[in-house]
C-alpha cells in the first residue's frame, strides 16, 4: 500500500511540472507563429478565415485562449499538425513514437551493456593505461558534436563503402523500402513487426541493420555518461568502510567488487540512466535529422522551422510525460537497489 | 616465554606512505607477541600507529600505503598432525591470504556507522563469511534432512493413496541422505546458504543481540549503533578465528553500551577460545579488560608487560608519563601533568629513539641510536636505553 | 571611530611620518572607485537603454563605443562599488583592505583593457597607480608581512594542485588544447591566411594541403569548401565566434544560477519549494527544441539569439547545484558559529557558502562550456544560427554537407575543432574534479 501512496504522490507532484511545461510552450509557440494556421490549408477561401477565427476563440485574449487550448487537450484534440498536411497531432505521435522509441531503446541497451562495464573497469584500475583509454574514449562520446558524427559514419561506413563496391550500413531510413515494398506496419515496432507479423527474417535483419549507426550514434553519449558516473560512483564506493570491512571477511578482489560496490555503485548509475533517457529524446532531434528517420525528433524540427504550433506543443508534452514517467521509474528501481529509501 | 603458547608475533614491522610531503614513516620496528587465551591492550595517542598496524597484519594497508618488512609470524595449529605451525603472513601469496583474513585473524572496526554493508541484511552479511570459510557439508546435509523429516511429520496424518506414494519417496530420499552423513557430498548453493544462515542466527545469540531471528532479516540502517556493533562483532567471531582484533571498537559507542560490549568480548573470549588485540587510546578500557598491554609511540613499541605490572610499574619515561597524565578520581590536581612537546611528524622523525626530544632522561645515546624491546625483567619488555627503575613487586 | 579600528591599530602602530602616504593612497583609491562606478554605469546603462529603444522600434544611432559592453560594464561598476567600500575601510588602515584593493584593482585594470577603448586603457593606467602605492616602503611595512603569512598556507595548497595537474596527464592535455585554442582565435587576423568570410571562387572544393590557383595565395592547409573559403581562416575565426557564445551563457547562467539557487537554499521555504518546481519544468524539456523555440520566439535566427536561448535554458543547473551545495553547508557548524558571533544573513551567505560552493561550479562551469559549444552548434547547424556565410562552426558543417561526396573535410574539420575543444574542456573539468576534492585530495 506504500508503494502505491508513493507512486500516487508522485504523479501528483509532477502534474505541475507537466503543466509549466505546457504553459510555457504554449506561451512561447504563440510568439513564433499565428494559431490561426492551425485550422487553416490552402483551399480554405480568404472569407472563410474570420469565421474560423471567431469559432476557436482566437479573437479572445491569449489567456482565454490558453484555456480553450487545455480544454480541447483534456478532451484528446492536441490540435492538427500543419507540417503534416493537417493530420491530427495525436495520430503523428501515434504513428512515429514507435519510431523513436525503438531507436532510443537500442540505444540505451547498447549504452548500458557497454558503458557500465567500462565504467567499472576504469575505476577499478584506476590511473592505468585502460583507464586513461577509456577515460578518454568516455569523454569523446560527451563532447562529440552529435550531429557531425552522424554524418562522418554515414560517409565511412556508407558511402565510402558503398563506393568501394563493399558491403555497407545502410545510410537511412528504417528499412529497404524497395526491396521490402509489400511491408506495413502493426504495432510501428519494426524489429515486433517483421517478425510477428511479418514472418520474415530477412526484413528483421534488413532493419536492425539500419539500426545499426542511429542506434550508435545516439547511444554513444548516453554510454559516456553512463561510463563516467559509474567510473566515479565506483571510485568513492571503494573508498567506502564497508569495502575495507568485505576484504578483511577474506573475500577476494572480484566477490568485493561485483557482489559488495557493484550494488552500490549501481545506484547512482541507474538515476543517471533514467535522466539520460530523457535526453535521448533531444539526441534524437539531431540523429533522427541526419539518417531520415521518421520519428518524433525528425517531426519537431520540421515543425519549429514551420511554426507547425500545435506539433511543438504535442511534442513538447510528450517529452515532458516520457521524462516524467522515466523518473518514477527509476525512483521505483531506486527503492529496490538501495534498502535505506522507504516509500511512503 | 617460550614460543609454543604464542599465538602472533611481530617482528621489526615496517609500514610506509608515500605522500606528496613525503614518505611517512608510520610503522618502525612494530614488535608484538600475543599468549594463545590472552587479551592483549594495544595503546598510544591517535597517529601512533595502533590502526595501521592492525591493518598491516591482516594485510590491509591501501596505497599509498606500503608494508616494507619485519616478519609477522602466526601460528596456526595444524588439525591433523596436532602440530603447531608457524606461518609469515607477509610472505603468503595474496590468495592464501584470503583464507587467512577472516577466518584465521579478524577484525571489529571503530564506526559501526559506515562499516557493514547498506544494501545486504545482517543476515545475508555474516553469513557470506560463514560460507566462505566454513565446511558445511556436514550441517546443509542435516537441515535437508531436517526438512525431510518435518515434512514427512506433515503427511504422517494423512491418509489416501497419494500421500502414502509419497511418504515412501520421501523416506527413500531421507535413508539416502542419511547413508551420507559420514561423508558428506558438496552440498546445494540453496542448502549451504541455509546452514549458513542458521550459523549466522547461531552467532547473533551469542554476541546476546535482542530478536536474533528478527535482526537477521534486517539492514544496517535499521539497527542501533550498539547492535551494529554486536553484528560486526558476531560476523568477526562466525568462524572461530585464532585473533581477533578490535579496532577501537568500543570508541564510538557511549558508555553504558561500551561497557556491555566489553563485558561481552570478555566471556566470548572464553567460550570461543580466541586470543583478543584490544586497540584503544583508553586506559580505562585496558585496565578492565586487558591481561597484557604493549604501549607504542611514534610508530615504535616501547613497552610490553602484564596490565598491572604496567599500571604500578611503568619502566619507559613515555609509559610513565601517559600514565600520569590520566586523571585519577582521588586526586585534587590544579592541572593534569602532561608530557612535553608534541607526538612528532613521522615524515621526518627523531633519529634514534623517536620519544628522546621530549623525554626528560634523554643522553647522547639516545639521539643516535634505537634502543631495542628487550626483557629487562621476566615478563617485561621495555625499548628504551634508560629504563626507569623498578619500583619492585605489585602495588 | 569603531573599536575595531583600535584593535587593529594597537597590533601594528602606524609610523606618523608615513600616514602622507596612506592619505595620498586613500585618496587615489576614492577616485579611482567613483571614476570606475561611473565608466561602468555609463557603460552599462548606455548599452541596455539604447537596446531598448532599438527594440521599441524608434531608429537611434548609439555611439559605437557602447554598443555590446553591458555585460564588462556591469562587471567595471561593480568593482568600482567595492572598491568604494575599500576606500571607506582605507581610512581606517583596516588590514584586508590592502589586499583586496590589490586585487580589485588589478581585475578593474583587466576589464577595463576587455572594453577594448582607449579611454578604458588610459583608465587602466591610473587604476594601477594606487597598486604601485601599496608598494612604497611606508605603506608596504603596514600590511605585506600579514598578506605573505596569509598566502603561505594557499601557496602550498595551489603548488600541491599544481603537482597533481601534472600528474594527471589528460588534464595536461586538456589546458595544452584549451590554451592553444584561444591563442589562436585572438591571434586569428595574424595566424590565419585569409580573412573569415572570404571567397576565392577559383579555388572551390580543394582537398587539405592543395596551393590556390590564383598566384601567390597562400596554401590551403585544410581544403576550400564549396565557395572557395579557406577551411582552416575560417575554423580559426570561428573559434572567436564559438567560444565567446559558450563562455557568456556558461557566466551568465552562472551568475543568475547561483544567486537564485543560493538564496532559495538559505532561506528555504515557499520560496524554496517554488524554484525547484521551476527548475523541475526545465529539466523536464527537451532542452534542445525549448532552445529552438526561444530562437524562434525571440524573432530572428541569429548567434546573440541562440546566447539568450542557452542562457534560458541552461540557469536551473547552477540553481540545482548552488542550493544543494547550500543546504549541505548551511547546516555546517562554522556557519553555526558565524551566526553566533552576530555575522547577517547576506555576510554569511557571500563570505561563508558561496566560497565552498566554488569548487562545484567551477567543475561544472568547465564541462559546461563544452556543453554550451556543442548545443549552439547543434542549433546552428538545423538552422537557427547566424546567416550563412558568418564563420561558424556548426554552420560551417551545415552548409559542408551539402557537397559533402566533393569535399569532406569542410565537414570534418570543422566538426573536429568542436571535439577537440569541446573534449579538452571536459578533460580539465573531469581532472580537477578529482583534484579539487577534498575527499580525494589528501592522501
Amino acid at each position: 500500500m506504500r508503494l502505491r501512496d508513493f507512486i500516487i504522490r508522485r504523479i501528483l507532484l509532477a502534474i505541475p511540472v507537466v503543466f509549466g511545461v505546457l504553459t510555457i510552450t504554449w506561451f512561447l509557440s504563440h510568439m513564433v507563429g499565428d494559431p490561426v494556421v492551425m485550422y487553416i490549408n490552402t483551399n480554405t477561401p480568404a472569407s472563410a478565415i474570420p469565421g474560423i477565427i471567431r469559432s476557436h476563440g482566437l479573437d479572445q485574449p491569449p489567456h482565454i485562449q490558453y484555456f480553450i487550448y487545455l480544454n480541447n487537450l483534456f478532451h484528446g484534440d492536441w490540435g492538427e499538425s500543419t507540417s503534416m498536411s493537417f493530420r491530427p497531432v495525436t495520430e503523428v505521435i501515434a504513428q512515429r513514437f514507435p519510431a523513436t522509441i525503438e531507436l532510443a531503446l537500442v540505444a540505451m541497451v547498447f549504452a548500458v551493456l557497454l558503458g557500465i562495464p567500462l565504467g567499472i573497469i576504469s575505476a577499478t584500475r584506476k590511473d592505468q593505461m585502460i583507464d586513461h583509454f577509456t577515460r578518454i574514449f568516455s569523454l569523446a562520446g560527451v563532447s562529440m558534436p552529435i550531429f557531425w558524427f552522424a554524418i562522418m559514419l554515414k560517409y565511412v561506413l556508407y558511402y565510402q563503402l558503398a563506393i568501394m563496391g563493399l558491403p555497407h550500413l545502410p545510410g537511412g531510413y528504417r528499412y529497404d523500402s524497395n526491396r521490402f515494398y509489400w511491408f506495413q506496419y502493426t504495432t510501428g515496432f519494426i524489429l515486433i513487426d517483421s517478425l510477428v507479423y511479418a514472418h520474415s527474417i530477412p526484413l528483421f535483419v534488413d532493419a536492425l541493420t539500419h539500426l545499426v549507426m542511429p542506434g550508435f550514434c545516439l547511444g554513444y553519449l548516453t554510454m559516456a555518461i553512463i561510463t563516467r558516473m559509474m567510473r566515479s560512483s565506483m571510485l568513492e564506493v571503494l573508498r567506502e568502510d564497508y569495502i575495507t570491512l568485505a576484504r578483511a571477511k577474506g573475500l577476494s578482489e572480484k566477490v568485493v567488487i561485483y557482489r559488495h560496490a557493484l550494488r552500490n555503485a549501481l545506484i547512482p548509475t541507474v538515476t543517471v540512466i533514467g535522466l539520460a533517457f530523457g535526453g535521448l529524446m533531444t539526441g534524437a532531434v539531431l540523429t533522427e535529422t541526419i539518417f531520415q528517420w521518421h520519428g518524433l525528433g525528425q517531426w519537431a524540427v520540421s515543425a519549429i522551422l514551420s511554426a507547425d504550433l500545435a506539433a511543438i506543443n504535442g511534442f513538447t508534452l510528450l517529452v515532458a510525460l516520457i521524462f516524467v514517467t522515466a523518473n518514477l521509474i527509476v525512483d521505483l528501481v531506486y527503492g529496490t537497489l538501495d534498502p535505506r529509501i522507504r516509500f511512503g | 616465554m617460550s614460543d609454543d603458547e604464542l599465538v602472533l608475533k611481530v617482528e621489526d614491522l615496517v609500514t610506509n606512505f608515500y605522500t606528496y610531503e613525503g614518505v611517512v614513516k608510520a610503522l618502525d620496528g612494530v614488535n608484538l607477541f600475543l599468549r594463545k587465551g590472552d587479551t592483549m591492550g594495544l595503546v598510544g595517542e591517535t597517529g601512533c600507529g595502533k590502526s595501521v598496524t592492525a591493518r598491516s597484519i591482516l594485510r590491509l594497508v591501501e596505497p599509498p600505503g606500503r608494508i616494507e618488512g619485519g616478519r609477522i609470524l602466526l601460528y596456526v595449529p595444524n588439525e591433523e598432525s596436532g602440530n603447531v605451525e608457524e606461518v609469515d603472513l607477509l610472505k603468503l601469496s595474496e590468495e592464501d591470504m584470503l583464507h587467512v583474513r577472516g577466518r584465521l585473524v579478524s577484525i571489529v572496526f571503530q564506526d559501526p556507522a559506515t562499516f557493514p554493508n547498506p544494501v545486504f541484511t545482517i543476515g545475508d552479511q555474516i553469513a557470506e563469511v560463514v560460507m566462505l570459510h566454513q565446511d558445511l557439508r556436514k550441517e546443509a546435509l542435516e537441515i535437508r534432512i531436517e526438512e525431510l523429516r518435518n515434512a514427512l511429520d506433515k503427511l504422517e496424518g494423512k491418509g489416501g493413496l497419494v500421500s502414502s506414494t509419497r511418504r515412501e519417496k520421501i523416506r527413500e530420499r531421507l535413508a539416502h541422505y542419511e547413508s551420507q552423513l559420514d561423508d558428506p557430498p558438496e552440498p546445494d548453493p540453496k542448502y549451504k546458504k541455509k546452514a549458513a544462515l542458521k550459523i549466522a542466527e547461531d552467532m547473533l545469540r551469542l554476541v546476546k543481540m535482542p530478536a536474533p531471528d528478527k535482526v537477521m532479516m534486517q539492514y544496517p540502517h535499521e539497527l542501533s549503533g550498539g547492535m551494529r556493533q554486536r553484528a560486526l562483532i558476531a560476523m568477526a567471531l562466525a568462524c572461530n578465528p585464532l585473533i581477533l582484533i578490535c579496532d577501537e571498537a568500543t570508541t564510538a559507542l557511549d558508555v553504558t553500551v561500551q561497557a556491555q560490549v566489553l563485558n561481552l568480548l570478555n566471556e566470548l573470549k572464553k567460550e570461543v577460545g580466541t586470543s583478543i588485540i584490544i586497540i584503544t587510546h583508553d586506559m580505562g578500557v585496558v585496565a578492565e579488560t586487558c591481561s597484557w598491554v604493549t604501549v607504542m609511540y611514534a610508530g615504535t613499541t616501547v613497552e610490553s608487560c602484564a596490565t598491572e605490572e604496567l599500571f604500578y610499574n611503568p619502566r619507559h619515561p613515555y609509559t610513565a608519563g601517559l600514565l600520569t597524565a590520566v586523571p585519577k578520581l582521588h586526586e585534587n590536581r590544579e592541572r593534569l601533568p602532561q608530557i612535553r612537546g608534541s607526538v612528532p611528524n613521522l615524515i621526518t622523525p627523531p633519529p634514534g629513539c623517536r620519544f628522546h626530544p621530549r623525554c626528560d632522561y634523554a643522553t647522547g645515546i639516545c639521539e643516535t641510536e634505537k634502543p631495542h624491546l628487550k626483557e629487562i625483567s621476566p615478563g617485561h619488555w621495555v625499548a628504551c636505553h634508560h629504563p626507569l627503575p623498578d619500583k619492585g613487586g605489585k602495588r | 571611530m569603531t573599536e575595531e579600528y583600535h584593535l587593529r591599530s594597537d597590533e601594528i602602530p602606524i609610523d606618523p611620518s608615513t600616514v602622507g602616504q596612506f592619505r595620498v593612497l586613500w585618496f587615489l583609491e576614492l577616485v579611482v572607485s567613483i571614476m570606475l562606478t561611473i565608466l561602468g554605469g555609463i557603460l552599462f546603462v548606455g548599452d541596455v537603454t539604447y537596446s531598448i529603444i532599438e527594440r521599441l522600434g524608434y531608429p537611434v544611432v548609439p555611439p559605437d563605443w557602447i554598443i555590446g559592453k553591458f555585460a564588462i560594464g556591469f562587471a567595471i561598476a561593480v568593482l568600482g562599488l567595492i572598491a568604494v567600500r575599500i576606500a571607506a575601510a582605507l581610512e581606517n588602515y583596516e588590514m584586508w583592505t590592502f589586499s583586496a584593493l590589490l586585487y580589485v584593482n588589478l581585475i578593474s585594470a583587466g576589464s577595463l583593457i576587455l572594453t577594448e577603448l582607449s579611454t578604458g586603457l588610459y583608465a587602466a593606467v591610473f587604476v594601477l597607480v594606487p597598486v604601485v602605492l601599496l608598494f612604497l616602503p611606508g605603506v608596504k611595512s603596514y600590511w605585506w608581512e600579514t598578506f605573505v603569512e596569509d598566502m603561505v598556507p594557499r601557496l602550498r595548497e595551489f603548488r600541491y594542485s599544481m603537482h597533481l595537474v601534472r600528474k594527471s596527464p589528460l588534464v595536461v592535455v586538456g589546458i595544452v588544447i584549451i590554451v592553444a585554442f584561444v591563442i589562436l582565435a585572438l591571434l586569428a587576423p595574424w595566424v590565419a591566411p585569409y580573412g573569415p568570410e572570404e571567397r576565392i571562387w577559383a579555388d572551390t572544393n580543394l582537398p587539405p594541403g592543395s596551393p590556390s590557383n590564383v598566384p601567390g595565395n597562400p596554401v590551403h592547409y585544410w581544403g576550400t569548401d564549396n565557395s572557395g573559403g579557406d577551411v582552416f581562416s575560417r575554423i580559426l575565426y570561428g573559434a572567436q565566434v564559438d567560444l565567446r557564445v559558450a563562455i557568456t551563457v556558461v557566466i551568465v547562467a552562472i551568475v543568475i544560477g547561483t544567486f537564485l539557487g543560493a538564496v532559495s537554499g538559505y532561506y528555504g521555504g515557499k520560496l524554496d519549494e517554488l524554484l525547484m518546481r521551476v527548475t523541475d519544468v526545465f529539466f523536464a524539456f527537451p532542452g534542445l527544441i525549448l532552445a529552438m523555440a526561444i530562437v524562434m520566439a525571440l524573432g530572428s535566427r541569429s548567434l546573440e539569439n541562440i546566447s539568450v536561448a542557452l542562457m534560458v535554458t541552461w540557469w536551473p543547473t547552477y540553481a540545482r547545484l548552488v542550493r544543494g551545495q547550500v543546504l549541505l553547508e548551511r547546516e555546517k557548524l562554522y556557519v553555526e558559529a558565524a551566526r553566533s558571533v552576530g555575522a547577517s544573513d547576506a555576510r554569511i551567505l557571500i563570505y561563508h557558502i558561496i566560497p565552498n560552493t566554488i569548487q562545484p561550479i567551477i567543475v561544472q562551469a568547465t564541462m559546461d562550456t563544452g556543453a554550451v559549444l556543442l548545443v549552439a552548434a547543434g542549433l546552428s547547424f538545423i538552422g537557427f544560427g547566424p546567416p550563412a556565410g558568418i564563420a561558424e562552426w556548426g554552420l560551417m558543417i551545415a552548409k559542408g554537407q551539402e557537397y559533402f561526396s566533393i569535399s569532406p573535410w569542410a565537414v570534418f574539420f570543422p566538426g573536429f575543432a568542436i571535439l577537440l575543444v569541446s573534449l579538452a574542456l571536459n578533460l580539465v573539468g573531469d581532472g580537477i574534479r578529482d583534484i579539487l576534492d577534498p575527499k580525494l585530495r589528501r592522501r
